[in-house]
């Protein structure tokens, strides 16, 4: 029935669509080097005043009158093309584009693809093409692309050294981060240092930080979209990088030459580096595998496998091995039904891993997620005012928390498992992108989600619902005794939520060079980063929703003002933001989290919000380039008592989070001297990160026990650091085939030693207290040389 | 697993040319509070008369001495109604009793009088199994070249049991402590380990097992992560004022810090070989 229904629906939108007298050009934008699809690159009809950006896999769709015409396309890093084309009746075309020759990059864009964001309701969303990530200075000579997403408005990390990002307050698990469409859980290596993301296999990327389009779903601060390349399908290609901390390589090439094309790109860090200890039994590295094959089975039809695998390994004298990442699975069919129904098929797996020998005190653990996802998605570009997309998604998990085992003979350890969770979380989407004037253009949507928490598992019962009970007399809360417990077979509904998360953004386009924006959204998210420590660790589980730990609701409103100036030189967006988020998760003072198989019994469902203002000033052309981002915002958190006789956590009341950044300042730029060197720079300035510092002392059996105040009252100093790299490019040499690059990078020039942390102990040979403040690098420099055969 | 976590967050740290230095940073300091600390213990193979209670006020954070809580009325009765008087060696806020009498599984009741005002907490004293045997391993330590010693006794069968662990070495002018829950052991062999690359031959280390119950262990489980090293970083949990189980009957909000605990313990005092 639904199929039919779907049938009936394309039917019905086609049959609007041919009913004007109009004709459809629709193709593919490219890169004449390599056959690799461009993303989100502007294609227009000028004299039209008509225009759209390709989608995620470089289609486009134009729906005009018949007749001849010049066709643009441009994109940042590319020569602008123009094509003629005499459009009589439907057609195909593909256009390739000229990367900039030696990377020239923004400096000679004819045309400013900046230009048309202020036309598109879209807002709060950012790209930084990977060519800009590319130049910009590097943490120990290894590109990252979180550590670039973190110097736009609105981005932060909570600190040195700390798992993940933080978007317009939200914390890191509330981020859904894509790679092919496929969630990965753990955006970090080494604890933060390093992103997962080997830059060289990446194609493209966006973040959306607020009026996110319905097609996605499942978190609720904000979506980062990245797209793997899918290898050149014209020549073989050997790209990689040495340095000091860790190598790359990339392989690509043609399967069948303009057809198919796989990419292959390993990255791996050096085992002992980071160890100062000098025993060769300890090491500490990291290693990724990225993998893609692309066919073009026709013209309409075509097939993408992709795949991605990471781990951190640390081992520590056999005693200690810790080993974990991400595992990555994607299948994906585009098919084009018409000219004007663009359609993609996914079936994805995606998996987590967690683990660690302590063989000292004698066991093994293990933890971890998988899921599998199915996804549809189709495109459907009705008419050059109207977009439609829409589509249905399917995604099962499978939580293991953990399991221990012991490791050796001896250990006094018994094996157990705890339970492991099910959940299926369906959705589907609407979507609609219409110009309804030449001013006012407005995007809108519904996602409906649905969340079954599924057995088979035995779940606890308790006296009247709460597993966290209040002791009035100590006033603490508590783990509540469980009444008993009920079973639940294998897929059985345990709990069951929906939601219906409406989206809306409008564009008003002032003039030609101004617009304001204004967006809401809702959205819901069912999984729970099981984390009561300042920062996400590796070792930390997911869980799903059910009777106690309730669904995330996040309202998001925002408004923009957003200018080009001086002709499109220089840019402009200030926006600001609303959020409100029901049911984020509170942890019950000194609630112990690990191997912990009641998890209910340690938290509280409470509120967070977030408000802010930001500012984004560019400068896209020139010699000189880069940008300026400031942010002031405040995130923050409260979880008030059930009942009026319970004090709540934190006596109730609201309390700055961990990421919660109140000034943010970045400033990042870029300059092409000549042909052979170009410099770029960093310099950040935030707030430091609110933490609790004690107010007191007392004496217990012969310790030293801090008091404290109120919850994150305190703030690390003022954080900022400058970081620069330099790049040249040697003169190539003609009787070599094989151009070499090198990048020389300082991080953190004048050495500021910003504080990790500071902690208050009692002095083990004095026994008097002391503050201790935490630095982990000074001036780091590096140099990385890069290749390309 | 505490021990666990706090190990993953060292090394964290350690794989990075990171750098501690000590610094001064002005500290607030709250309005006093009373500080109960009234651990009531009873040594296998002593009569367990002698017993202190220690009573004190906050001080700021930076403070040298802690200063005494002087002139209170401090006693415990157990279920027969027997009071035990602890007199205060005057000016000192230590509260001696020297006829208290320990029995397994009694309830005593603690009722401490101080500014006018009634403090009392309940507890009851649990058992502790002896200390077996003692194990010395040279190449031990996640690096190697550390020398441990495990302190090793058995958990008794199909209940829960809570302990406290208590060392005592050249090293620290404090005692090092840790609890154990025994929900992974259940009915096993356990130890209490302390590694050291300090260690050497000669060194004398003092372990003491105490049978604690499972409220106490809650309270320190909180007290000793408060009160450890990783405060204050990125891998801490927030920080809180720990409550334990001791009420002011007199003014209910005026809560008194410390905790009131009786608990049967096993000592050994091991030489490095």
């Amino acid at each position: 029935m639904k199929k039919r229904l779907l049938v009936l629906w394309i039917t019905f939108f086609s049959i609007l669509g041919f009913s004007q007298d109009k004709v459809t050009l629709s193709g593919k934008v490219i890169d004449s080097n390599n056959n690799e699809t461009l993303i989100g690159v502007l294609v227009e009809i000028p004299v039209l005043k008509i225009s759209t950006f390709t989608n995620e896999y470089g289609f486009f769709s134009l729906t005009v009158p018949p007749g001849s015409y010049e066709i643009q396309a441009s994109t940042i890093g590319y020569e602008t093309k123009t094509t003629k084309i005499s459009l009589l009746e439907n057609s195909k075309i593909t256009i390739e584009i000229i990367a900039n020759a030696k990377e020239l990059a923004a400096v000679v864009v004819s045309k400013n693809p900046y230009r048309m964001n202020i036309h598109k309701p879209e807002m709060s969303v950012n790209k930084i093409a990977l060519s800009t990530i590319k130049k910009m200075p590097a943490i120990l000579g290894e590109i990252d692309i979180l550590k670039s997403i973190t110097t736009l408005p609105g981005v932060t990390n909570a600190g040195e050294g700390q798992s993940g990002f933080n978007v317009r307050g939200g914390a890191a698990d509330q981020n859904l981060i894509l790679i092919d469409e496929a969630t990965v859980f753990n955006s970090s290596h080494l604890f933060g240092f390093f992103s997962i993301f080997n830059a060289d296999a990446i194609k493209d990327l966006k973040l959306y930080k607020g009026g996110i389009p319905a097609r996605f779903g499942g978190r609720v601060a904000s979506v980062l979209d990245i797209y793997q390349k899918e290898g050149n399908s014209k020549t073989f290609n050997l790209t990689g990088g040495i340095g000091l901390i860790s190598s790359r390589l990339m392989a690509e090439g043609p399967l069948v030459k303009d057809k198919g094309s796989f990419l292959i790109a390993g990255r791996s860090s050096y085992a002992h580096l980071f160890l100062r200890l000098t025993d060769n039994k300890n090491s500490a590295y990291f290693y990724d595998l990225n993998t893609k094959l692309s066919y073009k089975l026709n013209e309409n039809n075509n097939l993408y496998l992709s795949g991605y695998f990471g781990r951190d390994v640390f081992s520590l004298n056999n005693n200690f091995i810790n080993t974990y990442g991400n595992t990555v699975f994607n299948l994906r069919w585009n098919h084009l039904f018409s000219d004007k129904l663009f359609s993609n098929t996914s079936l994805i797996y995606s998996d987590y891993y967690y683990g660690l020998t302590l063989d000292f005190v004698g066991f093994n653990w293990d933890s971890g997620i998988k899921n599998y996802n199915f996804k549809y998605d189709l495109k459907h570009y009705l008419s050059d005012q109207t977009k439609l997309f829409y589509g249905a998604n399917a995604i099962y998990y499978d939580f293991n928390p953990g399991k221990i085992v012991p490791s050796n003979a001896t250990s006094g350890i018994n094996p157990d498992q705890l339970d492991k969770k099910y959940a299926f979380e369906p959705a589907i989407y609407f979507d609609v992108e219409q110009q309804l004037s030449d001013k006012l253009s407005i995007n809108y949507g519904v996602r409906y989600s649905l969340f079954y928490r599924l057995g088979q598992q035995t779940i606890n019962t308790y006296a009247n619902n709460q597993a966290v009970v209040f002791n009035s007399e100590q006033q603490i809360y508590e783990k509540a005794t469980p009444t008993g417990s009920v079973y639940y077979g294998s897929n059985e509904t345990i709990a069951k939520f929906n939601n219906l998360e409406p989206r809306i953004a409008i564009a008003y386009l002032l003039n030609d060079n101004q617009s304001i924006k204004v967006s809401y959204n809702r959205m819901s998210q069912y999984l729970h980063l099981i984390s009561n420590t300042q920062s996400p660790t590796p070792l930390d589980v997911w869980a799903p929703s059910d009777n106690f730990l309730k669904p995330q609701i996040l309202d998001q409103m925002a408004v923009g003002y957003f200018a080009e100036l001086k002709d499109g030189k220089y840019s402009l967006e200030i926006e600001s933001f609303y959020k409100k988020i029901k049911n984020r998760l509170d942890y019950i003072d000194g609630a112990d989290l690990i191997a912990n198989n009641a998890i209910e019994q340690v938290v509280l469902n409470g509120n967070a919000r977030a408000y802010g203002l930001e500012v984004l000033v560019r400068k896209n052309e020139g010699k000189f380039n880069g940008w300026l981002s400031y942010t002031v915002s405040r995130s923050e958190q409260q979880t008030p008592g059930r009942t009026s006789l319970e004090s709540g956590i934190n006596n109730g009341a609201w309390y700055k989070t961990g990421w919660d950044k109140l000034h943010n300042l970045s400033v990042t730029g870029m300059y092409k001297w000549n042909e052979k060197w170009s410099f770029s720079g960093i310099f950040t300035l935030q707030s430091g990160q609110p933490v609790t510092y004690p107010n007191g002392q007392y004496q217990y059996q012969g310790i030293t026990i801090p008091t404290y105040g109120l919850r994150n009252e305190n703030r690390l100093p003022t954080y900022h650091r400058l970081d620069i790299s330099a790049s040249l490019l040697p003169n190539k040499n003609k009787n070599r085939n094989w151009q070499g690059e090198w990048v020389f990078g300082i991080y953190n020039v004048y050495s500021r030693k910003n504080a990790a942390s500071i902690s208050f102990r009692q002095n083990q040979d004095s026994g008097n207290n002391e503050a201790v403040r935490l630095s982990i690098f000074g001036m780091v420099p590096s140099v990385t040389y890069n290749f390309k055969f | 697993m505490k021990a666990t976590f706090q190990i993953i967050c060292l090394l964290s740290i350690v794989f990075f040319s990171s750098c501690e230095d000590v610094i001064e940073v002005d500290l607030d300091t709250a309005p006093a509070k009373l500080v109960i600390d009234a651990a009531l213990k009873w040594k296998k193979g002593t009569t367990g008369n002698q017993q202190t209670i220690t009573l004190t006020t906050t001080t700021d954070f930076y403070a040298t001495e802690v200063p005494p809580a002087s002139g209170a009325i401090v006693f415990v009765t157990n279920e027969n109604t027997v009071r035990f008087d602890f007199i205060e060696t005057p000016g000192t806020g230590n509260y001696v009793c020297s006829n208290f009498i320990p029995e397994i599984g009694q309830t005593y009741v603690l009722t401490v009088i101080y500014q006018e005002q009634t403090y009392t907490a309940t507890e009851q004293l649990v058992a502790v199994p002896q200390i077996d045997s003692v194990e010395q391993n040279d190449n031990a330590g996640l690096t190697g070249n550390e020398i441990e010693v495990k302190f090793l006794f058995q958990d008794p069968e199909n209940t829960p049991n809570f302990y406290l662990i208590q060392f005592y070495t050249p090293y620290s002018v404090m005692p090092e402590y840790d609890v154990i829950d025994d929900a992974f052991f259940q009915g096993n062999q356990i130890f209490g380990l302390y590694a050291s690359d300090r260690l050497k031959i000669g060194d004398e280390i003092q372990f003491t097992l105490h049978g604690i119950s499972q409220r106490y262990y809650n309270y320190l489980n909180i007290l000793l992560s408060v009160a450890g090293t990783n405060s204050g970083s990125p891998f801490q949990t927030p920080p809180a004022t720990v409550r334990g189980n001791i009420i002011n009957q007199t003014n209910f909000n005026n809560f008194a810090l410390g905790f009131f605990s009786v608990s049967e313990n096993d000592q050994q005092t091991y030489i490095i070989q």
